[in-house]
């Protein structure tokens, strides 16, 4: 009885001791530091390969639109993706156009386009252009994919998209030679995806957060998606890749440990959950006889 | 003034509802469904010294703003050679025969072949023998008085886009690398002239597959909804557990003189799952109103909280008692996706309900709000289409409704014959698209692709 | 009056949702004109509800503190942020509210150092939620939740660069499990879905679904 006791007692241990272990799990790995290997999974290659491609086809002429469709929440997650491709976009001397479906992301894009532009000596208008945020979503898409002037005819300090060397020849959005999504919810991957790419035709891709990452694959077997970067792992393999470590990385410790303790958590609920059935069939066994 | 808002909405949010939810959630999925066969791989193109056969079209499904260059591979060409990225296109256009020309651009190795757009051509194997570019416009350089150009600056230039019904003139300049350093070409311009006129179409015909089984739904679907009503006996819907304690947590609220809470997910009124939430609090509202409970629904879009105050209000109607609805408890609590969580997880926590309904589509917060839910001791029923929450309501719910029960559940709650048989048309249609995939594999698998075909965009 | 409730309502779904449904497939530039000009309409529709979102989130906090419910002073929160991000936001850093929202002054800092952490912290509960609710229900009751429990620990491993280290195959035996059978899982789901929204949308675009309208 004592012995079953017990096992109940671990059975339903407090939520705070799991907590305590997360919390542990996650703060430490940042303190220690150690090496991980990182290898690119094929989706996160992909998207790479294609502004290899982009580069290598269009020149200076190319021209990638990075939807910003994300907020502080999950920056964490999306922040490290966002600074690695664009990080790739500059070293390749591509165009870049930004914009975001959230509105609470425009400050982010903001400070990050700013940091980036310094970092590699962008001009604002010859190199990249902040288009800002609009409302409508799926209604803007498809306003963009028709005639994109008309849906942003200024970027986002009032200024006209035709003054800028790096807006003023898109008329659609299939003028774009590729298309990104960072998503956190509602209003980006699904919706570009869509309203967005099975419309008007353009090759894209979608990075989001990792919890997210599963509900995208449909996308990309179907070949209406040519590339993903899911959650902070995806981040840290598309960093190997352009050769810049960056919180990505740095992340990968953290959440490798959270991972084992969430696993020895699993495992230790099932250990007790079949001793504790083993237990009260021996005891019915015993009442039996 | 309400009936004045609601004509409004009606208007301007039914509009991109019927708009956006049924074209785009059909045409998209019909994509999905349809390209899950695999596709056969592009040669390795060898372009040609002289392109032959050139031919300049209208491009077909589209809005009259481009043309198509198409040329013929060259026969005599080695297949298995290697790329040939020493050979270039220059395409100059004009207005008239006579020109004046304006470049269109380069078209460089590896070229594409008229297979690699199935969306004008078709996915014939023929179309491999012919490549194919897409002329979208030319650069113009702009008119400049004599003197305001100085020596050694570029001249300015500006884009022009092809317009609708309009002849435009080709020709065709061949480049070929003879050395890299210093950069030299040997040049060929080709005396032909070619000519078409751009217009705009009517049709998409490569969305005639997407038509056909929409018609095919559509009949289906109407059929049934038609049959049912005539024989209301005749239907059978299995049980879903979910909806059949919801019953049991409206009670359990009314016995223990706490509410019930209704949480509606992230998307707005123009989305089916909102929808179908919104169907669900209708008659959870009458049962509510009946059982003589409290009620709060929780928003994070305001169109949708408008829309469920309407819903619920008639609900208290229909159940004879509009004295115990109130507005204020149809609540707008925040509309960033987080602070909804947080603002909703506040409530669970200060008022503990008794029963709480997560219904609509949902994302992170999913977890957020029905462990805080879990934690508050109420029994949850859930309900959603996004996948990937599923999960977690599943873990921390009493009851969670997975993809379509969602859409299920009005027909289910109510018994509605008309509701029943769009459920039944719905399922011969499942049938329809399983057995287009059983075959699809079959016939892919055996070498014969023509009938994926048939269902590729 | 149920002419404008009811009739009138159900016409106008029936009507645009045919013209959307033609227009889907009118790739033409006069098709082309009008559905740009719906969706223009429409994107002014979409700003206008930020108004009733304030007029909606203002009514219900002050009908909180007016009755002192309990944790009216949470109300009273909300009313304080509200006008203090307002009147910064009018403020400007001094630029006032005709010119485009300053990079720099109160709105930036309310929102970097008081909104940024905050919104963080929600997320980041999702790491402990996960771990007490994985704890509390992955349970091998059965042989089938024995398999789901070794597929999940496989792809909770797999997804990790500590995959690597344990075994070189393990990240492509998780990435086999994402895109085969939970795909193959997910797509039935999914059909299902798509089905029943084109099931729904019918419904709605020949009336018969009404309870969205609030009734029968």
């Amino acid at each position: 009885m004592k012995k079953i006791s017990i096992v109940r007692s671990l059975f339903n241990l407090d939520r705070r001791i799991i907590y305590l272990f997360i919390f542990l799990s996650i703060l430490l790995p940042f303190l220690v530091k150690f090496d991980l290997p990182i290898k690119a999974a094929k989706n996160v290659r992909n998207v790479y390969d294609k502004i290899e491609d982009v580069a290598k086809t269009k020149g200076e002429r190319g021209t990638i639109l990075l939807s910003f469709d994300f907020d502080n929440a999950s920056r964490a997650e999306l922040e490290p993706m966002a600074k690695a491709i664009i990080a790739h976009i500059f070293k390749k001397n591509i165009r870049l156009v930004v914009m975001g479906h959230w509105l609470n992301g425009v400050e982010l894009t903001k400070t990050l386009l700013n940091e980036m532009s310094a970092e590699f000596k962008k001009k604002y208008g010859d190199n990249y252009v902040y288009l800002g945020y609009r409302p409508g979503v799926q209604i803007l898409i498809v306003n963009m994919g028709k005639d994109f002037k008309s849906a942003f005819q200024t970027d986002s300090q009032g200024k006209s998209t035709n003054d800028f060397l790096v807006t003023k020849n898109i008329k659609t959005l299939s003028d774009f030679d590729y298309v990104i999504s960072f998503s956190a919810g509602s209003g980006g991957i699904e919706e570009w995806v869509v309203y967005g790419q099975s419309k008007f035709h353009f090759t894209m891709a979608g990075a989001c957060t990792a919890v997210m990452a599963a509900d995208y694959f449909p996308f990309l077997q179907s070949g209406q998606l040519n590339g993903l970067i899911g959650g902070l792992a995806g981040a840290a393999q598309y960093e190997a890749l352009v050769g810049r470590p960056g919180s990505g990385i740095d992340g990968m410790r953290p959440q490798s440990m959270a991972h084992i303790v969430l696993i020895i958590f699993i495992l230790l609920g099932n250990i007790y959950y079949l001793t504790d059935k083993y237990l009260k069939n021996k005891k019915q066994d015993g009442g039996v006889h | 003034m309400r009936n004045l808002f609601y004509l409004i909405f009606n208007f301007f949010l039914l509009t991109p509802c019927l708009l956006f939810v049924f074209t785009s959630v059909f045409t998209s999925v019909m994509t999905m469904t349809i390209t899950t066969t695999a596709r056969g791989e592009v040669d390795v193109l060898v372009p040609l010294t002289v392109p032959e056969g050139l031919q300049l079209i209208d491009k077909p499904n589209d809005n009259g703003q481009a043309l198509m260059l198409l040329w013929k591979k060259n026969s005599s060409a080695n297949s298995s050679a290697p790329e040939n990225d020493k050979i270039s296109y220059e395409i100059i256009i004009a207005e008239n025969q006579n020109g004046p020309f304006f470049p269109v651009g380069k078209i460089i190795a590896p070229f594409k072949t008229k297979y690699d757009f199935p969306q004008l051509f078709g996915y014939a194997k023929e179309n491999k023998e012919y490549y194919a570019f897409e002329i979208k416009g030319y650069t113009k350089p702009n008119e400049v008085k004599a003197g305001e150009v100085k020596e050694g600056e570029k001249p300015k230039t500006t884009d022009v886009l092809l317009s609708p019904n309009v002849t435009y003139y080709v020709k065709v300049k061949v480049l070929e690398e003879i050395s890299t350093t210093p950069l030299k070409f040997n040049e060929k311009e080709l005396n032909e002239v070619l000519s078409a006129t751009t217009k705009g179409n009517w049709f998409a015909t490569n969305k005639t597959n997407s038509v056909l089984i929409l018609i095919f739904l559509t009949v289906v679907i109407m059929l049934y909804i038609y049959w049912a009503q005539r024989n209301p006996h005749g239907l059978f819907i299995r049980k879903i557990a979910g909806l059949d304690a919801m019953d049991d947590a409206i009670g359990r609220a009314t016995e223990m003189g706490k509410m019930a809470l209704f949480v509606h997910g992230l998307r707005s009124v123009s989305d089916v799952p909102t929808i179908a939430a919104m169907n669900i609090l209708g008659r959870i509202a009458r049962k509510i109103a009946e059982f003589d409970a409290e009620l709060k629904v929780s928003h994070w879009d305001p169109i949708v909280q408008q829309v469920s105050q309407e819903t619920v209000k008639e609900a208290y109607i229909e159940a004879g008692r509009p004295d115990a609805y109130k507005e204020e408890n149809i609540f707008f609590a925040a509309g960033d996706q987080f602070s909804y969580a947080a603002a909703v997880e506040g409530v669970m926590v200060r008022e503990k309900p008794a029963a709480i309904f997560h219904f609509g589509y949902f994302y992170a917060e999913s977890l957020l709000l029905s462990e805080t839910g879990a934690q508050t001791g109420a029994i949850q029923i859930a309900g959603t289409d996004a996948f990937t929450q599923i999960p977690f309501f599943i873990t921390t719910c009493d009851y969670t409704l997975i993809g379509e029960e969602l859409y299920a559940a009005s027909a289910y709650l109510s018994r509605e014959p008309k509701l029943l048989g769009g459920i039944k048309g719905q399922d011969v249609g499942k049938v329809a698209i399983i057995a287009v995939l059983i075959l699809g594999t079959i016939f892919t698998t055996c070498g014969w692709e023509r009938f994926s075909q048939l269902f590729w965009p | 009056m149920n002419f404008f409730k009811k009739r009138l309502p159900l016409l106008l779904a029936f009507f645009t949702g045919w013209l959307a449904v033609i227009l889907d497939y009118i790739p033409h530039q006069n098709g082309e004109a009008l559905m740009t000009t719906i969706t223009k309409g429409l994107i002014i529709i979409g700003a206008v509800t930020a108004f009733m979102g304030i007029y909606g989130l203002l009514g219900h906090h002050y009908l909180k503190m007016k009755r002192k419910n309990e944790g009216w002073a949470y109300s009273l929160l909300v009313w304080a942020g509200f006008f203090i991000m307002m009147l910064f936001g009018i403020y400007n850093n001094g630029e006032w509210i005709l010119k485009p929202q300053a990079e720099v002054g109160g709105v930036s800092w309310i929102y970097e150092y008081i909104f940024n952490p905050c919104q963080a912290t929600m997320f980041s509960m999702l790491a402990f939620f996960i771990a007490s609710a994985a704890y509390r229900t992955f349970r091998a009751k059965s042989i089938e939740a024995g398999i789901l429990l070794v597929a999940a620990i496989i792809v909770m491993i797999g997804q990790v660069p500590v995959g690597i280290l344990i075994s070189e195959r393990l990240p492509d035996i998780s990435q086999w499990l994402l895109d085969y059978p939970n795909l193959a899982v997910k797509r039935a789901i999914f059909f299902g879905i798509a089905l029943g929204g084109v099931s729904t949308s019918l419904r709605i675009i020949f009336g018969i679904e009404r309870a969205y309208l609030g009734g029968e």
